[in-house]
């Protein structure tokens, strides 16, 4: 027996389907978020990267330019380097030499040495980097490769190469920006200048290109706590459409359930009918109707059963009533008194017996009555069972035919057995036309169990309701033939007597020939 | 009165049929449902006594039937089945009283002398015609405020003609209601018992009160051009 309360294994299905759904929703938008806003950053990087880089190759020739142009002019390097950094871009810039020296900048403020010797080597990739006043910056370091401008210029060859070649530089090594309009300045040299070449050597001028990020940082954390509202926004909108949604599809379970709820116990007839219920359900309410049905159907019986035994007690006892009041209802002869009670003792009679069986019928239903086994010999019983029903079947001038064989000989309850066939030849004797014969056969079947068959031809039911017969009080009619000392107990009662002895009973009706069968084992347990 | 008792437990039937005969009623009985709706049809019947559970024919079809033909007693089911819808099926059939099984004797028997008095559209159980008076509860006659002493067959005669006064009663109709289908009687002697009564009544000194209506029937009256 289950407590009802097994609702906790399972848990909430509404629940279960919604947690699923929310965190499932909730992962799958943290990662494509996660996604988008690693790409974008990537992709705001490689922007930053790209205009760096556009600036430290639009810088390069001009400086280059301007070397040269100061070359010419006789100028001095150190002094012009810094003014050929054009100021038009939104990106800081700085000069700085090999020994961490910073020839210019564009930064707030000038970058000490110690930044500056950390700064990543010239390999022109762009490197995240912190400055000290600045924060998070990226950094684009570029050599300045000014030794052509020391270099004597072969003007003819440059241009000659340059027309032999054409603009192919796909066919050259990668270099760096600037040097081909370094080499044609170069080509206008006149002569070597070893002590430039010497100090350019050793100057290793750099461009640094600086691009803040403090600026795309803060971008990104503002999409990031875009994305986060998003995302939180998302699985909030998820969770309400997913709770509305399941409340919608579990709501046909939850009407199936007040539906039930509706059905009260010991009313018949009641059904689950829910209209437009979901496909999924509908067995479930068909296999719940069914139940319900055959409960009903149980439960008709049991109060059909109750009614009979209510009405077949009270028939008796309104008779007795009624003989008692009549006899004490006025002045009678005692002969007059003593017929009044002799009905009276006649009908009490009738009562007990049927009171007895009733008993009997609950003591066997409730398991009460135990066989005690014994060797019978059918014969012999069946003999000792008939002489109590001989009498009566003598006025009716029924007779009895035996087809038994010889020496049937079974281990079993003798009282019992002959409560059985005292009940079926009662009833063969109260029902058989008159001039008739009752025919009772038994034989060993292969398997070594007893087969018994009671027929006559009294039948006066239907093979339908052949089975009925074991209900207590069932009757084909509606008469009661409760005079004839038969009041619906007997076959109910052979059927609990057989099952206790470990066998079993059937009936069937065969050309108003009723037959009753029944199979005992040889050996009662 | 005529009753018509359908029980086909034998204890009760003849427990009824001997208090009913008692009491002066003229009873029937039969214990088979089809027997019983051929008596119903063929007599008229002042009561029926009927049981449901019946053997070849239901007590209620019994009732259907009787209520869709020409005789209209009253019925009085006399049953085992007590609920509150066998009961209300059975009125709504047509049943006139409903009495559960066990039931207490002077009840029915009550409740039979009720229906019948009912049946004749009186509601009184005291009857009275002159100085003839009749209680139909303790059934005794009074002439003139003194006790009219009456055999059962006489109170029955009295009794109906009462119940029938300022009416022409036929000689078989009187029969029919005094005497059972098994009494070995006929009409004539409802002659014997009227000029039985007659005298009684004149011996109490009563007027005459039973007038006959020659080729027709009797009347009773104070006034015999009444009708």
């Amino acid at each position: 027996m289950n407590p009802p309360s097994v609702i906790q294994p399972g848990g909430s299905l509404r629940r279960r389907l919604a947690v699923t759904v929310i965190l499932t929703t909730a992962l799958v938008v943290a990662v494509a978020g996660a996604v988008a806003w690693l790409a974008s950053a990537k992709l705001r990087r490689q922007g930053a990267e790209a205009s760096m880089r556009s600036y430290a190759a639009a810088v390069m020739p001009r400086l280059l330019a301007r070397q040269w142009l100061a070359q010419r002019d006789g100028r001095t390097l150190p002094e012009l380097l810094p003014q050929s950094l054009p100021d038009d871009s939104d990106l800081w810039r700085a000069l700085v030499t090999r020994d961490g020296r910073v020839l210019a900048h564009s930064l707030p403020q000038a970058p000490d040495s110690a930044w500056v010797g950390r700064l990543p080597p010239a390999d022109g990739k762009a490197r995240r980097v912190e400055h000290p006043t600045v924060g998070a910056v990226l950094v684009l370091v570029e050599a300045i490769d000014l030794r052509p401008l020391a270099r004597r210029g072969d003007g003819d060859r440059l241009r000659r190469a340059e027309t032999e070649t054409g603009d192919r530089p796909a066919t050259r090594e990668p270099e760096l920006p600037g040097r081909r309009l370094a080499e044609r300045l170069v080509a206008r040299n006149e002569q070597r200048n070893d002590a430039l070449l010497a100090w350019i050597e050793d100057l290793d001028p750099r461009l640094v290109v600086i691009h803040p990020l403090a600026e795309i940082e803060a971008e990104a954390r503002r999409q990031a706590w875009v994305l986060i509202g998003m995302w939180v926004l998302a699985c909030t909108l998820v969770a309400a459409v997913v709770l509305i949604i399941t409340g919608r599809v579990l709501a046909p379970v939850r009407r199936m359930t007040d539906a039930i709820a509706g059905i009260t116990p010991g009313s018949a007839g009641q059904q689950v009918a829910i209209v437009g219920l979901p496909s999924e359900l509908q067995p479930v309410q068909a296999r719940l109707n069914d139940l319900l049905a055959r409960v009903d159907a149980a439960l008709t019986r049991e109060q059909q059963t109750t009614a009979n035994i209510a009405h077949e007690l009270r028939t008796p006892l309104a008779g007795l009533r009624a003989k008692l009041e009549l006899a004490l209802q006025k002045e009678r002869d005692p002969a007059e008194i003593a017929a009044l009670c002799r009905q009276g003792l006649g009908t009490m009679t009738l009562l007990q017996g049927m009171i007895d069986n009733l008993l009997l019928l609950t003591r066997l239903e409730a398991g009460q009555e135990k066989p005690h086994v014994q060797a019978v010999e059918v014969q012999e019983l069946l003999a000792s069972a008939w002489a109590l029903h001989q009498p009566a079947a003598q006025a009716r001038r029924i007779t009895l035919e035996r087809l038994l064989e010889p020496a049937l000989n079974l281990i079993t309850d003798s009282d019992k057995l002959r409560a059985v066939f005292s009940n079926l030849l009662s009833n063969a004797v109260a029902y058989a036309p008159e001039n008739s014969m009752v025919q009772v056969a038994g034989h060993e079947q292969g398997d070594g169990r007893i087969r018994l068959t009671f027929t006559n031809d009294g039948a006066t039911i239907s093979h339908a309701d052949a089975e009925r017969v074991f209900e207590p009080f069932w009757r084909g009619d509606t008469a009661r033939t409760v005079e004839r000392g038969h009041c619906g107990l007997g076959l109910p009662l052979v059927r609990r007597l057989v099952t206790v002895l470990g066998g079993t009973v059937s009936v069937s009706v065969n050309d108003e020939r009723f037959t009753v069968r029944i199979v005992l084992p040889p050996g009662s347990s | 009165m005529r009753v018509l008792v359908v029980e086909d437990d034998t204890a009760i039937r003849t427990a009824l049929v001997q208090a009913f005969t008692e009491d002066g009623y003229a009873v029937d009985a039969t214990g088979d449902g089809e027997e019983g709706l051929w008596y119903a049809e063929s007599n008229d019947y002042d009561l029926l006594v009927l049981d449901l559970n019946l053997p070849a024919l239901d007590g209620l079809e019994l009732l259907r039937r009787v209520r869709d033909g020409e005789r209209h007693p009253a019925v009085l089911i006399v049953s085992a089945r007590d609920t509150v819808q066998d009961r209300v099926r059975g009125l709504d059939i047509g049943a006139d009283d409903y009495l559960v099984k066990p039931f207490a004797l002077p009840e029915l028997l009550a409740r039979a002398r009720s229906l019948v008095r009912r049946r004749h559209g009186k509601a009184k159980p005291a009857l009275a015609v002159g100085c003839l008076g009749l209680d139909t509860a303790t059934r005794t006659a009074t002439c003139a405020g003194k006790p009219l002493l009456l055999t059962p067959r006489e109170y029955a005669l009295v009794e109906y003609l009462m119940h029938r006064a300022g009416m022409l009663v036929s000689r078989t109709e009187l029969w029919e209601h005094v005497y059972a289908f098994h009494d070995d009687a006929n009409s004539n002697v409802v002659d014997h018992f009227i000029a039985k009564l007659r005298r009684k009544l004149s011996d109490a000194g009563a007027p005459p009160l039973i007038h006959t209506r020659r080729g027709q029937g009797y009347l009773m009256a104070v006034d015999p051009s009444e009708p």
